[in-house]
Formats: C-alpha cells, sequence, structure tokens
C-alpha cells in the first residue's frame, strides 16, 4: 500500500477472538497491533447477552447482573452454534443452562433460545446471540479508532466443523461485518507467538530457518491442539486435533456438581431448581477455579445459598484436581494424535505454546510437560489475548492495512477433519483428507445407477470412521437436470472446494455438454438460508435503533441525576449568607420534586423528558448563580475539584459517572 | 548426517513428464536431486507467489501443494531405496532421516 497515497481515512480491519465464555478484540494500528479495552475498561468482554424489562445488555453489564436475571441471559451460544437441537452434547448442556433453549420445529432440527422481552417470548437463533456479542466487539474496535470498521477477521476453534464455521461467518454476516477470514485459534495465537519471538532474536538471523511448534489452546469451552513448521514468513499448519467441547466450563461444571451435594448432604435440602441459587454458587466455584491455579486451597463461601442456609466448604487444588482428572487426561489424546499426524517426533518440537485461560491450571502444565518428557513450556505470550492479536496480525495481512513486515506473512491452515461422501454399502469415501492444506479441491464423477434417472443424489460426511453411521453428517447435495438417458452413460463431475475459512462448497458440471448451468445443487447442510441471515440482519438493524435510543435514554439519566448530586453539593457548600432564602426554597423545592418525579418515571422517560427536567433545575440553579455574582463557568469548575472519596474514576477514585461506587459492584452484583 | 539428497544416475529411474512438471512448478531443478530442506524452501517460495492471499488463485495454489506432497513421496521412497542400498532397515533409516521434514 503506498504511503500517504490517499489523505482520506485510513479503514481498519479487526481481529475479533469469539470466544465461548469470553470475547477479545484487536486492531492493527500505528504498526502494531492493540488489544482494546472495552468501554469497562476491560480487555476480554464477557459473550453474554442479557435482556432486562427495559433494554438489551452486552458483555460486562450483561454479565454483572446474572444472579438476578438467570434465565434472561444467555451465554455459551458458541456450544450452540452449528449444531442441532437433538445433538447429545446440546441435550446435556442443556440441563445446566438457565435460559431455556428449544427447537424451531423444522426438519434441520435448529436450537433456538427463547428469552422474556418486555413480556414477550423472543427466540434467538445462536447465530443472532454471537452476531450481538461480534456488534459489541464492533463497537469497543470504533470507539477505539474512531470511525466506523466493517471488515474483521473472526477466530473458530481449530475442530470447528463445517456447519460450526459457516454458522459462525453468518453470525458475522448478521452483526453487519464483512468477514474477510474464519481463522483457526491455535493458528492465530501461532502468530502471535511467532511475531513475539521474531522481535526478541536479532534481525540478523534471518533467511529460512525452520522451527515446530505445538500450540496447546484449551479455552472456556473449546480444546484445540496444533502443530506449525514456522519461517520469518511462512506459517504451516501441519495437523491439528481437538475436543469442541472442553474446556474451563467443563471444570466450572464438575466442582458445581460436587458443590451440590455437599449442600445436599449438610443440609439434606436441593438448591437444583433455584436457578439463582445455582448461578451464584457457580460463580463463586469459577473464581474459586482460578485462584487454585496460585493457591493450595480456597474457601466456597455463599451466604442464604438456599432456603436460608449458607454454603461453606474448603476445597484443596488436590480435590479439583481429581473432579477433574478424566478432563486433563482426555486433553492428552489430541496431543498425541497430532503429534501422530505430524509425523513429527516428540523432540523436533522446540516450543510448546501454551493459549487460553484454562492453561493456567498447573496440573494441565504438569501432564503437558511431561508428555514431552519434562519439556519447559512457552508462557512467553499472553494467553487471553493471543488469539485476538493473531486475528488482528491476519485482517491486517488480508485486507493490506499492516507494514511490510507482516504483509510479506502467509499462513497456511488445514482442514481439521476429511470429507467425503456416502458410497454403496453406507461406506465413507474421502475426497478430502484431514489436514489438507486449504484452500484445497478434489473431483470425482458420478453417473446414473438406472435407466432415464434424471437426478443424483449426495450425501455428504465429515469425519474419520470407515462407516458414514459414525461419522457427521453435512448434508446432501442433489443434482437435478440430468439429461434422460440409459444408466452409466451421463457423467457427472463434482468438485469439493475447502475455502480459506475450512468451509465446503460443491459444484457440478455435465461433462458431457459441459455446461454448469444444467445442473441444479440442492444445499441441505442445515444452515441457515440467505433469506434468514438477511431477515436477522435487519432485527438486528432494528435493535440497534432500540439500543440506541436506550442509550441515549440511559445517558440523559445519568446526566440529571450527576447534576442533583452537584447541585445538593454546591448548596451545602455555598455561603447561605449569599443566597436569598426564596431563590434557595425555591431550587430545593424543585430538586425535591425533580427526585420524586425520577422515582416514577426514571424507567420509563424520554431523553427528551429527562432533558427538560435538567433544565428546568439548571433554570433554578441559574438564578442562584447569577446572584452570587459568579460566572457558572468558574463555580463549576470549582466544583469539580472533587472530595477523595467522590472522585470518579478517570480521577482515580471509585465513581462512575452516575455516582455509582464501582466498590459496590465488584463483589456479587446482589 | 544421513543423506537425502539423490543425484540422476544413480541407479534412480528417469524422471516421469510428471514429475518434471512437479519440479517446474516449485521452481526446482530436476536434475539437482532431491533434498528435503531445498524441497522445503522451495515450496515456501512456491506458495508466497500462488497463494490466493498473495495474489494467486486457489488453482494454482492447489498446483503447487500437490506438487510438493507427490515430491515428498518421492523423497521419502529415495530415501527408502538408499537405505536399501546399504542394507539398513526401513523402521531405522526412518528413524534416522526423520521422515517428519518429508511428510
Amino acid at each position: 500500500m503506498p504511503d500517504g497515497a490517499d489523505d482520506g481515512k485510513k479503514s481498519y480491519s479487526m481481529g475479533i477472538d469469539l470466544g465461548t465464555t469470553y470475547s477479545c478484540v484487536g486492531i492493527f494500528k500505528d504498526g502494531e497491533v492493540q488489544i482494546i479495552a472495552n468501554d469497562q475498561g476491560n480487555r476480554t468482554t464477557p459473550s453474554y447477552v442479557a435482556w432486562t424489562d427495559k433494554e438489551r445488555l452486552l458483555g460486562d453489564a450483561a454479565k454483572n447482573q446474572v444472579a438476578s436475571n438467570p434465565t434472561n441471559t444467555v451465554f455459551d451460544a458458541k456450544r450452540l452454534i452449528g449444531r442441532t437441537f437433538q445433538d447429545p452434547i446440546v441435550q446435556a448442556d442443556l440441563k445446566l443452562w438457565p435460559f431455556r433453549v428449544v427447537s424451531d420445529g423444522s426438519p434441520d432440527d435448529k436450537p433456538l433460545i427463547e428469552v422474556m422481552y418486555q413480556d414477550v417470548a423472543k427466540k434467538f437463533h445462536p447465530e443472532e446471540i454471537s452476531s450481538m456479542i461480534l456488534t459489541k466487539m464492533k463497537l469497543t474496535a470504533e470507539a477505539f479508532v474512531g470511525q466506523r470498521v466493517r471488515n474483521a477477521v473472526i477466530t473458530v476453534p481449530a475442530y470447528f466443523n463445517d456447519s460450526q464455521r459457516q454458522a459462525t461467518k453468518d453470525a458475522g454476516e448478521i452483526a453487519g461485518l464483512n468477514v474477510l477470514r474464519i481463522v483457526n485459534e491455535p493458528t492465530a495465537a501461532a502468530i502471535a507467538y511467532g511475531l513475539d519471538t521474531k522481535s526478541k532474536e536479532k534481525k540478523t538471523k534471518s533467511g529460512e530457518k525452520e522451527t515446530n511448534i505445538l500450540v496447546f489452546d484449551m479455552g472456556g469451552g473449546t480444546f484445540d491442539v496444533s502443530i506449525l513448521t514456522i519461517t520469518d514468513t511462512v506459517f504451516e499448519v501441519k495437523a491439528t486435533a481437538g475436543d469442541p467441547h472442553l474446556g474451563g466450563e467443563d471444570f466450572d461444571n464438575r466442582m458445581l456438581s460436587y458443590c451440590i451435594s455437599e449442600f445436599r448432604r449438610k443440609h439434606k435440602s436441593d438448591p437444583t431448581r433455584n436457578q439463582r441459587a445455582i448461578r451464584r454458587l457457580r460463580t463463586q466455584c469459577e473464581r474459586a477455579k482460578r485462584q487454585l491455579s496460585t493457591q493450595t486451597s480456597v474457601t466456597i463461601e455463599v451466604d442464604s445459598l438456599h432456603e436460608g442456609q449458607d454454603f461453606n466448604l474448603r476445597l484443596s487444588r488436590a480435590k479439583f484436581e481429581e473432579l477433574c482428572m478424566d478432563y486433563f487426561k482426555k486433553a492428552m489424546e489430541p496431543v498425541s494424535q497430532c503429534l501422530g499426524d505430524s509425523g513429527l517426533p516428540k523432540s523436533q518440537i522446540s516450543d510448546v505454546v501454551l493459549v487460553g485461560g484454562s492453561t493456567r491450571i498447573p496440573k494441565v502444565q504438569e501432564l503437558i510437560s511431561s508428555f514431552f518428557n519434562g519439556k519447559q513450556l512457552c508462557k512467553e505470550i499472553n494467553p487471553d489475548e493471543a488469539v485476538a492479536y493473531g486475528a488482528a496480525v491476519q485482517a491486517a495481512i488480508v485486507s493490506g492495512t499492516g507494514t511490510e513486515e507482516v504483509e510479506n506473512m502467509l499462513l497456511l491452515d488445514v482442514a481439521p477433519l476429511s470429507l467425503g461422501i456416502e458410497m454403496a454399502g453406507g461406506m465413507m469415501q474421502k475426497l478430502i483428507e484431514r489436514n489438507s492444506t486449504i484452500p484445497t479441491n478434489k473431483s470425482q464423477d458420478f453417473t446414473t445407477a438406472e435407466d432415464y434417472q434424471d437426478y443424483v443424489e449426495i450425501k455428504v460426511y465429515e469425519g474419520e470412521r470407515a462407516m458414514v453411521k459414525d461419522n457427521n453428517y453435512l448434508g446432501k447435495f442433489v443434482l437435478t437436470g440430468i439429461p434422460k438417458t440409459l444408466r452409466g452413460v451421463p457423467k457427472i463431475k463434482v468438485t469439493f472446494n475447502v475455502d480459506s475459512n475450512g468451509i465446503l462448497e460443491v459444484t457440478a458440471e455435465d461433462m458431457k455438454t459441459h455446461r454448469k448451468g444444467e445442473i441444479q445443487i440442492t444445499n441441505e447442510k442445515g444452515r441457515l438460508s440467505q433469506r434468514d441471515i438477511e431477515r436477522m440482519l435487519q432485527d438486528a438493524e432494528a435493535h440497534k435503533e432500540e439500543d440506541d435510543l436506550a442509550r441515549g435514554e440511559m445517558m440523559a439519566r445519568e446526566s440529571i441525576t450527576v447534576y442533583m448530586r452537584r447541585t445538593r453539593k454546591a448548596l451545602e457548600d455555598i455561603d447561605s449568607e449569599k443566597i436569598l432564602k426564596r431563590d434557595r426554597e425555591r431550587l430545593e423545592k424543585k430538586m425535591e420534586e425533580v427526585d420524586l418525579w425520577l422515582d416514577e418515571h426514571s424507567n420509563k422517560a424520554t431523553k427528551e423528558e429527562f432533558e427538560a427536567k435538567q433544565r428546568e433545575l439548571e433554570s433554578a440553579m441559574n438564578t442562584i448563580m447569577l446572584k452570587i455574582n459568579r460566572s457558572e463557568s468558574d463555580f463549576w469548575e470549582q466544583q469539580a475539584i472533587l472530595p477523595e472519596n467522590e472522585k470518579t474514576i478517570e480521577q482515580g477514585g471509585y465513581f462512575l459517572d452516575s455516582g455509582l461506587d464501582i466498590r459496590d459492584l465488584i463483589e456479587d452484583p446482589d | 548426517m544421513a543423506t537425502s539428497s539423490h543425484s540422476p544416475g544413480a541407479g534412480e529411474p528417469a524422471r516421469t513428464r510428471k514429475e518434471l512438471g512437479w519440479f517446474r512448478r516449485l521452481g526446482l531443478d530436476p536434475g539437482e536431486g532431491l533434498d528435503s530442506t531445498r524441497l522445503r524452501a522451495a515450496y515456501r517460495r512456491a506458495v508466497l507467489q500462488s497463494h490466493p492471499d498473495k495474489g494467486g488463485t486457489a488453482e494454482a495454489f492447489h498446483e503447487v501443494t500437490q506438487a510438493f506432497e507427490m515430491l515428498s513421496d518421492l523423497a521419502a521412497q529415495c530415501v527408502e531405496r538408499q537405505c536399501k542400498r546399504k542394507r539398513v532397515s526401513s523402521k531405522q533409516c526412518r528413524a534416522k532421516e526423520s521422515l517428519a521434514q518429508l511428510r
């Protein structure tokens, strides 16, 4: 890109790590990646969406109120996306979620999340929930660069299948994003590692030095292992393996079940049906799990958990490890599979890179290290941010918005699962082998089995087993419009294309006529139709307006609350001799009136009404101001010097602009 | 250090037209034999040209990956043949050579 060639605004492309429990966004700006903090100052944002009586909440705001609103607070969309309702994994997760999930009733059997919003039950596809989180990340990026950002690279677990990738891409579209690429999380993390290592090494050591690394990525909900060969410019994935349903939340669930059974044993009562109790307990379990990475024992305490009974339990790290040991051991299987697939001996792996919050668990580290015969593990890169970092770099590479160094880089990824079709006898014929470098393609000729047959049905599966019934059914492609003739005569070439996103596309061509248009492919991959996506996009736009309105009201409400607080303070501080009694009474009366009005209306007033009330207050105040013969600005400047206990966060204190003490928010919001 | 290079005329079959095509695709000289390090370096150079992200096309990139896979297999076969000549078991041979590098 020519420097300074365009004097218009440079457009940015962001990298979004869309996580099961937390998401993170990064952007390549001024020659480096910036991980962007959200409006709460956090560099990762909870992947939570909630509906209250009045508004939709995203991220921290949604997670903070989860205990008081469990059934309308949605999370874990990543564990639903691209799956069917009857999927055994979905059925198992259902029992643990406080929100309702139902089937859409169609033959596709898509899951829908049901929440109550303004007394109406609303249903959302997991793609829509994910799109809301993506929107939140987009807003965070936009606030940082001060302009619109549409282009995005979104990451998915390397072991995500075709449907899950496609659904994630759809979520991006619903959020109004231009999805440049779907990138595998461990691959993105490898970029972060590669750039980090490169910056530390002397630049003189350039050239063709090959390094093999293994990325062990265990996050909140998914687990991946990838082996890459990296040089200065090319990052080549050799093999990948994983479990799309293994992560920190599973450990939380184990602890939760244990705590519930302990509670039952002690108090002879069962809190399982008490959603609020379960949520509060889960929050404490998650916290305890984190603490157990640095401490050898913790106490889990919840006051008045259920039927007035407190919960109190001392948990040792050893006990935690015992509870989760089967999960930890299960995580070693993909490691050895990946190593086998890569063809590399253990000794050829120079670095084992840890990514994802769950790799902080000492037992997990111990198991990997001993798998590699006591190898020192690489903990150099930030496990929570590495994926977004790499995604931001890939966004810069693909969109050509990076530095020369970055733009010279190339990522070569692989398809995680074999793709094939059903042959006679229910056998799986693989067309594309797992760990094939993508983009890739493979063609196969088909013909008819009966005379005058004018269509062929092709069922597509993914997986490694010999029989299709043991693999994952992706959908079927029906070729119609085949010229009617004797069996075996037509020759139809079907081509499987796996694009750079790891998503399968199928095309067909009649080899007799060479006309591609002749053959129609009916795509039944169980994904959202383009019409669905467009409708959801419109819904999301409508929601955005609603959100903007809500945001406007919220700000107006905050503004008037702050004004009230300051005025009250001012009245105390002003030398009473300088104010006429009449003026003071007038102002006090006005304030009282506004107070009452706020009590009654603060949940339903519009932005304009808030502003009108504030103007009334201001005029009463200004009368006094004029009389004490000081310019208003001077006065407010003086007021701005607040005592220590009233300093806002920006001033190093504890108060939000609304006057809320953040110390009140840190503990359980209830 | 075991050598994986191989030069023609050392009793190896002559290159077929197909094989020559693979060499050409990776910008390698068929006369220079197959060395895994050289092969990989050539592959990297070729993908940086042919990958869709670098202005190439999916087809061009696919041809390069195909050529690389084929030549890697060929290189592996060469190693096995050499091992046989040296009367080393192919298992030992693989261990020594770390076939991994050859894929």
